[in-house]
């Protein structure tokens, strides 16, 4: 532990980033961005919607280790929609906190309205060329680990 | 033989003139001796006669009516030639005297015996004379006592003072004569026998008389003969001795014009004892002619009155009548009203006539009414309505076949006329129905054809009585206003039953119709079922093309990613293990996938307008080319283009996004075709028609073979190669289908080598509701 930080300043190095991603390759590339832009939170990863269901049912408490710093969504997912899941965690009071982050491809509008309609924080579409989707990974890092206050601080 | 005239006469005239006696007024003095001398001698006429020049005028006169006569047929002028006794015994035997007029006619003189008066100086101015109409004798008494009488007289003419006041009374009367003659009333004197003694003047002026002719005339001349017993009457009433009498008498003048006259009369006796009646009367003339003619007018004002009130009372009778039979039409009018209520409410028509019947029944008492319909051949009566009439004669006369001699309703429908039938015992018409009739006590039967609108006979209405008689005004009256009822009712039934076959062929019609339209209506919605259904199919279809779009971006681009993403590792990581060649597939894997991203994002965005509703807004075109060219500004700088922009209209209604996509797709592909031109130029230019907006891109670049025109909006559809011009071929088919949606067109114009303008134009109306 950093003893010169702040008491927040422990808190991003515990808590895990929720990958919501089915595709393999997407998955491999994104975790390589990841690592590329030097982000140490653990990965956690859910491969469907149901399985990212079945997680926000099992972390259902505010000093839960496992609880996320930010979810990483997708919206097209076997089994459960990313849409869905989104709906089913904005009815948790304790995960209707959580950012949500959708990483698609999609730039539907009608998909983007429904995020929001759902209380998303943030809306990205995944590049096809690495560099620039690994350049936007940085920016993720940058704003969502490092800038922003996350809820549930947590105690000392 | 004539009176002679005495020797002196000259003297004799101025001393009688000098006693102022002649024509004074009688004076008692002298007619005491008169009356004693009649008396005495028992003679008739006794006088004292005082000579005049001309005349002897007799100052008291006893029997005798005249004041005077002639001088020359007197006696007396012979008497006063002698001092003594002038006697006559009978003057028929005297030759001076037989043929004197006094003699042969009135007062038939036969005795005269006259002693002079000597006056004053001596002059013989008179005599004291006796007359009568018998010879007489005088014996010698008789001669002194009469010449003791003459000297009495004589001394009373000489006694001066007395007769300055017979003058005065003489010229009193003289002046009271004056004043009755110049009255304007008609003043007259009549005597006894009727002779006119006086009138005044205006009494001749009126009745047109000179004063001779007056002498002449008796008083019964000129009295209108209508007036005469009347005024007899009153003249014997006067001289019978009434006071004073009024009288009102019609004369008549000298020219035949009736004189109406108003006065009074009264008796007077003369000095000499004759009696004479006095009338003071006033002409009338003109009042009673007044009177008369205001009586005339009062009268014809009365008559004319009268002539009124008889008119009045005419009137007044015709309109009393006239009431009566309003006040019938009244009542017969509320019945209408409950047959008309009836006949709305469509109640059975057999009901409604015999209200009609029994209506007029209540006003005429002692009738029966009937009403028979004509059947449909024109030819039979059948009962309509006949409430109160015997049933058996109903059924009797059921089915009659009108003609010209049956009964009062066959012959009324035949005739199509009124037929009144006062006595069905002794009429004609009715000789085969007679016992029928008799039978049931049916005397008069007054029978009214009932005619339609069109003039056709419907029936006929008649009224039955069991007494003989003819119709009333009043009645006549009632029965029309009936008749022209019933016609009313019997049109609405008979429009009713043909409404009702109408309505009846009309449903049967209606049923066909329906039973047709049923059909088709089936096969219209198995039409409309298998519509919706391929609808449906068709709606499907396109969620799967959406779905397949959206899949395509998905699912094409995460092995995209993959294959970009390891090419790129491999070209970054492990350059140095690399040789040339596989360096350079990697580079063309990586090329190729960045190609393929662009490919199907312009898919996507060329799928996305089929999804998307062009939005109206005011869209400030100036703005948004300026916004396009500025997002280019580093290309149009390290290019050096020029670019002009020429919009004079600024805001219209417009879809922004397509619009957006519209001048972007044009001015990218401006700018790319131009940039080997020196300088390359792009002009935005606006255009505002009557209709359409219209916007120009044009450029100076390769520009193309207008024979290619229409492929070039095909997607993906390229005229240059990819090495030469990068491009997906998706832009103007975006601008086509961005157009398209606006209901616009878009066209171009090119000569290959100098340049490309392409046109697009859009309708100035509101479209948004027609791509709703």
């Amino acid at each position: 532990m950093n003893a010169q930080g702040g008491k927040y300043d422990k808190m991003p190095v515990v808590r895990p980033i929720l990958l919501v991603e089915d595709n393999p390759m997407d998955l491999d590339l994104t975790l390589k961005a990841m690592k590329e832009q030097g982000m140490t939170n653990p990965i956690l990863v859910c491969r469907d919607g149901e399985e990212a269901l079945q997680f926000i049912e099992a972390h259902n408490t505010e000093d839960d280790e496992q609880l996320p710093l930010i979810v990483l969504l997708d919206l097209r997912l076997p089994k459960v929609d990313g849409i869905e899941v989104l709906r089913q965690a904005r009815q948790n009071p304790i995960w209707k906190q959580i950012p949500f982050i959708v990483l698609t491809t999609s730039k539907e509008n009608s998909d983007i309205r429904r995020a929001y309609e759902l209380g998303i924080n943030s809306y990205l579409v995944k590049p096809v060329d690495f560099p620039s989707f690994s350049g936007m990974t940085k920016m993720l890092k940058l704003y969502w680990v490092l800038t922003n206050q996350p809820p549930f601080p947590g105690k000392d | 033989m004539d009176a002679p005239l005495a020797q002196d006469e000259d003297k004799r005239l101025a001393a009688l003139q000098s006693l102022n006696i002649l024509d004074t007024p009688p004076e008692l003095r002298f007619d005491r001796v008169t009356r004693l001398a009649t008396r005495l001698f028992k003679v008739p006429i006794a006088l004292v006669s005082l000579i005049d020049a001309d005349r002897q005028w007799f100052k008291s006169s006893q029997g005798l009516t005249v004041s005077e006569t002639p001088r020359a047929i007197s006696f007396c002028g012979h008497a006063i030639c002698g001092e003594e006794l002038f006697h006559i015994p009978n003057a028929e035997h005297d030759p001076r005297f037989k043929d004197n007029p006094l003699v042969t006619g009135e007062p038939m003189i036969r005795f005269y015996a006259g002693h002079p008066l000597t006056g004053p100086g001596g002059y013989k101015l008179g005599t004291l004379c006796l007359i009568d109409r018998q010879p007489r004798e005088m014996n010698p008494e008789d001669r002194e006592t009469l010449k003791d009488l003459a000297s009495l007289v004589a001394d009373e003419l000489g006694n001066v003072e007395l007769n300055r006041t017979a003058m005065a009374l003489k010229s009193r009367e003289a002046e009271l004569g004056s004043f009755l003659e110049n009255a304007h009333d008609m003043v007259q004197s009549v005597g006894s026998d009727g002779r006119i003694v006086y009138v005044n003047s205006s009494w001749r002026k009126i009745m047109g008389y000179s004063e001779d002719e007056i002498a002449q005339l008796n008083l019964m001349q000129v009295i209108h003969p209508d007036s005469q017993a009347h005024c007899m009457a009153v003249f014997e009433q006067i001289l019978s001795g009434k006071a004073a009498v009024e009288v009102e008498a019609v004369f008549l003048s000298k020219t035949g014009k009736n004189i109406v006259v108003s006065g009074n009369a009264q008796l007077r006796k003369q000095a000499d004892g004759t009696l004479i009646t006095q009338s003071i009367f006033r002409d009338i003339t003109f009042r009673k002619q007044y009177e008369t003619s205001m009586r005339r007018a009062r009268e014809h004002l009365e008559r004319r009155v009268l002539e009124r009130t008889r008119d009045l009372q005419e009137i007044n009778t015709a309109l009393e009548q006239e009431v009566v039979v309003r006040k019938k039409i009244e009542a017969l009018q509320a019945g209408r009203s409950l047959v008309l209520e009836k006949l709305a409410a469509g109640e059975d028509k057999k009901e409604i006539l015999e209200t009609l019947v029994r209506v007029l029944e209540e006003q005429v008492s002692g009738m029966k009414g009937s009403i028979l319909l004509l059947d449909h051949e024109g030819k039979r009566l059948l009962n309509g309505a006949s409430p109160n009439l015997p049933e058996a004669y109903s059924r009797e006369i059921e089915g009659l076949a009108i003609g010209p001699k049956v009964g009062s309703c066959g012959t009324a429908a035949f005739e199509k006329r009124r037929v009144i039938v006062a006595d069905t015992q002794s009429d004609l018409l009715w000789a085969d129905y007679r016992v029928l009739a008799a039978q049931h006590h049916l005397r008069a039967c007054w029978s009214h054809p009932i005619i339609g609108a069109d003039g056709g006979v419907m029936g006929t209405f008649a009224l039955y009585y069991h007494d003989v008689r003819m119709p009333s005004k009043v009645e006549t009256d009632l029965i029309e206003e009936t008749v022209h009822l019933a016609a009313i009712i019997i049109q609405k039934i008979k429009a009713d039953q043909v409404l009702e076959t109408l309505n009846r062929e009309l449903e049967g019609r209606v049923k066909e119709r329906t039973a047709v339209l049923n059909e088709t209506n089936s096969a219209l919605e198995a039409e409309m079922a298998e519509r919706r259904r391929s609808e449906e199919l068709i709606k499907a279809k396109n969620e799967e093309l959406k779905a397949f779009a959206y899949t395509v971006s998905h699912d094409l681009k995460a092995p995209l990613r993959g294959i970009s993403g390891y090419a790129q590792e491999l070209l970054s990581e492990h350059h140095e293990s690399l040789i040339e060649r596989p360096k350079f597939c990697l580079e063309q894997i990586a090329r190729a996938t960045n190609h393929l991203d662009k490919l199907i994002e312009d898919l996507l965005q060329y799928s996305r307008l089929d999804r998307e509703m062009p939005k109206s807004k005011d869209v400030n075109l100036n703005v948004l080319v300026k916004e396009i060219i500025e997002a280019r500004a580093s290309l149009i700088q390290d290019q050096g283009i020029e670019v002009t922009i020429d919009i004079p209209f600024s805001v219209v209604q417009c879809w922004e996004k397509g619009m957006s996509q519209v001048l972007s797709n044009l001015i990218d592909n401006g700018l790319k075709y131009s940039r080997k031109a020196k300088p390359p130029r792009i002009a935005i230019s606006g255009e505002t028609c009557s209709k359409v907006y219209r916007i120009c891109v044009r450029d100076n670049g390769i520009g193309f073979n207008m024979k290619y025109h229409d492929r070039i909006y095909g997607l993906f559809n390229r005229l240059v190669r990819q090495d030469e011009y990068e491009g997906t071929g998706a832009g103007l088919a975006i601008v086509k289908k961005v157009i398209d949606g606006l209901r616009g067109k878009v066209w171009a114009e090119s000569i290959p080598g100098q340049g490309a303008a392409f046109y697009v134009e859009w309708p100035k109306e509101n479209y948004q509701q027609e791509n709703g």
